[in-house]
């Protein structure tokens, strides 16, 4: 089908005002934040969509996937559009972006079985604002916080900065509604637990718009009781100590909302008010009083055992935490960094268990340092633990130097990502801890999931036959 | 040529919420809790005096370029990024009594450095928070009986001949500068640093800064601070009735034109 | 105590000086001194100026002599000099020489019946109000800027009109002196639209331009955008800017640092467009639209358009 065509098939489908075809927006939609430094230069490489449809209901996404479905086009799902992995970065021809965005209703706040049910155009801010008010939270705070919709979340298997109480996304979702390429509209019904068969929300959390199409969202909330709120902040000499220290608070059973620890390159970025040359650790514990002060308590007795710890004033974390989720200004003032220095900052968070953890720190640090031209910063930070190990949050930076903005990726972030993902296979840790695998890790997706791999391609060839469902994405090229 | 830049790591004022603009006990604000940043005036003043340098290298002159900065705690991670950069000496002076509303002690304090350093063009931001005074740099030209130039917005150096641009009113002066001078640098537009790599920083990873002794400075010798108050301007920040960015435009219109009465 | 006001006409009008100081001083000034190029300059209403000091440049190390020099056979006890480079840079060097106090960004300044003076000001970029009493005299006060002006014909005719040529032996370096065109327009808009990042690129400069032209309102940026090089600094808003006082003010996308919002804080409604609900410039704004204001511009065009049609 002709470009023109699909865009008046889409208009006389729905209304020509839910057809947007504004030359500027379909660029911006060609990618997302993954190729920033092209977007910032203007140089949009990616086949430009067709359009962007913003459907109003349920049902008028069935509608559109159905004739994407029967005219072989190639499916854009999005929301808020803060993907950062390529996962909106379009691949095809004449595509449709089929933003959610407008269907942005809160449904049921029920505040006695604790869920709220939301469609996917809901802002996360807008909801946990809401929701604080009447004394309650989603729990959920991942950096995006702010742009961020509910469709989008779900479909990444988002996590927040307060996970470590509260769970990544996949433990907040109770219930939810998502539209297959067929047309066929599914509801998982809200129920707290059951064994009536596999989990089919996994199916669909996590999806990154490869699968289906979340149009609604049921998550559980939470008790909100900042009053209770406890910060713990310390230096140290390096990471190793860190490590340690995270997985004592876990095995022992302690369920901070935040636990992260910072090696001295992400610390410098941080926190430089109050120390320089050192790792940070810090904590927050949340929730009922009785609670915070054991968890707290045990925080500060795990960390005496350690004696290079130091502690910081506890204001210092607390102030801190206001300003680190992205807002509109940010982002606008990193564009405008961006262009003046030419310097580049980005992203890849992996996981692994305790006793992999450091080495895939330290071997990817030390690669990184050697074979990334025009670095100017590496380091990371640990963000969300479990009992049985913890993520790594790489941040770097690099002088994009001598090199159009169309070789920016090829010339350093590709290698860069390379080579965290290898160390990280090596050691048995996995990829992609929460950013989603969108296309930037989707050519290593297969020794991801090794003969598991088998489970997913199954799942695409019969959810997703005709492959319109955001191609290149999670899924290796070749399935159908 | 000698070149001496001032410059202030402050604290970033606008990562404050709206409840700690409290001052306290001291009549002062409370910023130990907010991120560090270097001054944005600062920033291009350090930039010009890269850009000075090199341009002054570049016809085979020889050049010293200093940085100094006065304050409680040294903020090394800055100064290794200056000697990255290319600062040839990177200098702390430590200072006990914040000189927040006297700008005459650091102007006297930078004053004896740059005599001792010899600089011929001393180069700072017109402003830092918290005073703002903008008093710093012609005071430092009157206790070194240089002259002074502020609102620098641009600088070359070419054929031996320092240029340098301000705006004054809608005026745009451009001047040839003598070989002495203190440069106010005001709105600069593109002059962020440049950021170093791990291998320029590697580079210089023995260089150190020059920490001088500490200097104890006296109080406020001519006026008395009385009272401090957090500025209040906030408004009834109603929102407009739109569902849509058309109908928000067409209600701004309204008011705009005078077609419709504001709320 | 004597006070005098100090103005030059060599960068600004002299009216916009004056109501700069008044505002400050509150009071009629003994003596208003003007440093001017020409020696046969006379002002729009000669009896406001007491003592016209002419002057062949605009260097700052001339006036600084002439004014020592004019000091010292007519001692003052506060110098009030306009908000401007010069005006501040003048205090504090003048101050330096007469052995007595400057202050910039002076608000008010009143003298108390115990003959203290009471000076308020603001610091911390805006976000506080600071007063002082001052110990040290002579004292040489910048005041802060102010979009005000004031009719020459309310400035009390001090005294008798003397005309005085000085001189300085001060050298003027090779200048150069272009001429923009006048902000002045800006300074007295009744609108004003005022562009921040949230514009996100130059090409979308032109059309925030535009649009200010068909709704007949001034162009004006924050400090970000004039720094990227995208608008003149003649046309930026803030604490080191101008400060205006339209009878609206539409900000779009601008995050409404305090540095800004002195700059536009004398507005009688200030109406703010910007996707970031946390942006300050919501709570010190009248009213808000929280879409994108490049799409808030578009539509703005077209619905203007529209109207002009139908007429």
């Amino acid at each position: 089908m002709e470009r023109n065509q699909i865009v008046e098939s889409l208009k006389q489908l729905l209304t020509p005002e839910q057809v947007i075809t504004d030359q500027h927006a379909l660029n911006e939609a060609s990618i997302d934040r993954y190729k920033k430094y092209q977007s910032i230069h203007k140089t949009f490489v990616m086949p430009i969509p067709s359009c962007i449809v913003k459907p109003h209901s349920t049902e008028e996404v069935s509608k559109v996937l159905m004739f994407l479905n029967e005219n072989k086009i190639n499916c854009i799902p999005r929301t808020g559009g803060s993907a950062t992995e390529g996962g909106l970065e379009n691949r095809a021809e004449n595509s449709v972006v089929v933003d959610g965005s407008e269907m942005n209703k809160i449904i049921k706040i029920d505040t006695y079985n604790m869920q709220a049910t939301v469609q996917c155009g809901v802002p996360l801010q807008y909801l946990d604002d809401l929701l604080r008010e009447q004394g309650y939270t989603t729990g959920h705070s991942p950096q995006s916080k702010p742009i961020a919709q509910m469709g989008g979340l779900v479909a990444t298997r988002s996590i927040g900065q307060f996970s470590t109480l509260y769970g990544g996304i996949e433990d907040m979702v109770v219930g939810l509604e998502a539209v297959f390429p067929d047309g066929t509209i599914t509801r998982i019904k809200n129920v707290p637990r059951r064994a009536a068969g596999p989990d089919i929300r996994h199916v669909i959390i996590g999806n990154e718009g490869a699968l289906c199409y979340i149009t609604e969202v049921t998550v559980k909330i939470f008790p909100y009781l900042p009053e209770n709120n406890r910060y713990y902040g310390y230096t140290l000499d390096n990471m190793k100590t860190g490590f340690e220290i995270l997985r004592e608070v876990m095995v022992r059973g302690y369920k901070p909302s935040i636990a992260r620890l910072y090696d001295v390159e992400d610390a410098a970025m941080h926190f430089s008010h109050f120390e320089e040359g050192k790792c940070v650790i810090i904590f927050m514990a949340e929730g009922p009083a009785g609670i915070t002060k054991a968890t707290g308590d045990a925080i500060e007795e795990i960390v005496t055992q350690y004696p290079e710890c130091e502690a910081v004033d506890p204001k210092l974390i607390e102030k801190w935490f206001l300003n680190l989720n992205w807002t509109a200004e940010m982002l606008l003032e990193e564009r405008k960094e961006i262009l003046e220095t030419g310097n580049m900052g980005f992203t890849t968070e992996v996981s692994g268990d305790w006793s992999s953890i450091y080495n895939i720190y330290k071997n990817s640090v030390e690669r990184i340092r050697k074979e990334i031209p025009d670095l100017t910063m590496i380091g990371g930070h640990s963000s969300h633990s479990y009992i049985n190990g913890t993520n790594m949050y790489f941040v770097y930076y690099y002088n994009v130097v001598d090199c159009d903005p169309v070789d920016e990726i090829t010339k350093y972030h590709e290698p860069l990502n390379k080579i965290i993902i290898e160390e990280t296979l090596k050691h048995g840790g996995s990829i992609v801890h929460h950013h989603g695998v969108g296309k930037v890790r989707q050519p290593f997706i297969r020794e991801e999931h090794g003969s598991a791999y088998y489970i997913l391609e199954k799942l695409k060839k019969t959810f997703d036959p005709n492959g319109i469902m955001n191609v290149d994405t999670v899924f290796a090229t070749d399935d159908k | 040529m000698n070149i001496l830049v001032c410059f202030k790591i402050t604290a970033d004022l606008e990562a404050l919420s709206q409840e700690d603009w409290v001052a306290d006990s001291d009549l002062q604000v409370d910023l130990r809790f907010a991120p560090q940043e270097l001054g944005c005036f600062d920033e291009s003043a350090l930039s010009f005096g890269l850009k000075l340098a090199e341009d002054a290298r570049a016809e085979g002159e020889i050049v010293k370029l200093t940085a100094v900065t006065l304050g409680r705690r040294n903020p090394s991670r800055w100064m290794k990024t200056l000697y990255a950069l290319g600062y040839d000496e990177c200098i702390f002076c430590p200072v006990q009594c914040d000189s927040l509303f006297s700008p005459e002690n650091t102007a006297n304090i930078l004053a004896g450095i740059a005599t001792e350093y010899g600089a011929d063009i001393i180069l700072t931001g017109e402003r830092s928070s918290p005073g703002g005074s903008t008093f710093t740099a012609p005071l430092l030209s009157e206790m070194l009986g240089m002259p002074c130039y502020g609102g620098i917005s641009a600088l070359s150096y070419q054929a031996g001949v320092l240029k340098v641009e301000a705006l004054s009113g809608d005026s745009i002066i451009k001047r040839v500068l003598p070989s002495l001078a203190v440069l106010s640098v005001g709105n600069a537009p593109s002059t962020r640093l440049k950021i170093p790599t791990l291998k320029e920083k590697m580079a210089v990873s023995n260089k150190n800064t020059t920490i001088l002794p500490e200097k104890v400075v006296p109080g406020e010798q001519d006026k008395i601070l009385l009272s401090m108050t957090a500025v209040d301007r906030s408004r009834t920040c109603s929102k407009i009735a739109a569902d849509s960015p058309r109908e928000a435009a067409e209600k701004i219109v309204g008011y705009m034109l005078g077609l419709e009465d504001m709320p | 105590m004597k006070s005098v006001f100090i103005i030059q006409n060599f960068y600004r009008n002299l009216s916009s000086q004056l109501a700069e100081l008044y505002s400050a001083a509150n009071s009629h000034p003994d003596e208003i001194w003007v440093l001017s190029r020409e020696t046969d300059f006379v002002p729009e209403d000669e009896k406001a100026i007491t003592r016209l000091l002419s002057c062949s440049d605009g260097e700052q190390e001339s006036w600084l002599q002439i004014l020592c020099a004019q000091a010292a056979e007519n001692p003052a006890d506060l110098y009030f000099l306009p908000s401007d480079n010069e005006g501040r840079m003048i205090a504090a060097r003048l101050s330096f020489r007469l052995c007595g106090t400057a202050l910039s960004g002076v608000l008010t300044a009143k003298l108390q019946e115990n003959e203290e003076l009471l000076v308020t000001k603001l610091c911390y970029n805006g976000h506080m109000e600071s007063s002082f009493k001052v110990k040290k005299f002579p004292v040489c006060l910048s005041t802060a800027a102010s979009s005000e002006s004031i009719e020459m014909s309310l400035v009390k005719p001090p005294g008798e009109m003397i005309y005085m040529h000085k001189t300085s032996d001060f050298i003027r370096p090779e200048t150069e002196v272009t001429e923009m065109p006048s902000s002045e327009g800006l300074l007295s808009a009744k609108k004003i639209v005022a562009v921040g990042l949230g514009v996100k690129s130059p090409e979308h400069i032109s059309k925030c331009r535009e649009l200010a032209d068909k709704l007949n309102a001034s162009f004006a940026a924050s400090r970000p955008v004039v720094m990227n090089g995208w608008v003149s600094e003649q046309a930026l808003l803030g604490v080191s800017g101008n400060v205006v006082s339209p009878d609206i003010c539409l900000a779009l996308g601008v995050s409404g640092s305090s540095a800004f919002m002195v700059g536009i804080q004398d507005s009688g409604k200030i109406i703010a467009v910007n996707t970031d609900i946390n942006a300050p410039i919501y709570r010190n704004s009248d009213l808000r639209a929280e879409f994108d204001c490049i799409e808030i511009v578009s539509e703005m065009l077209d619905v203007i358009d529209k109207i002009d049609r139908e007429i």
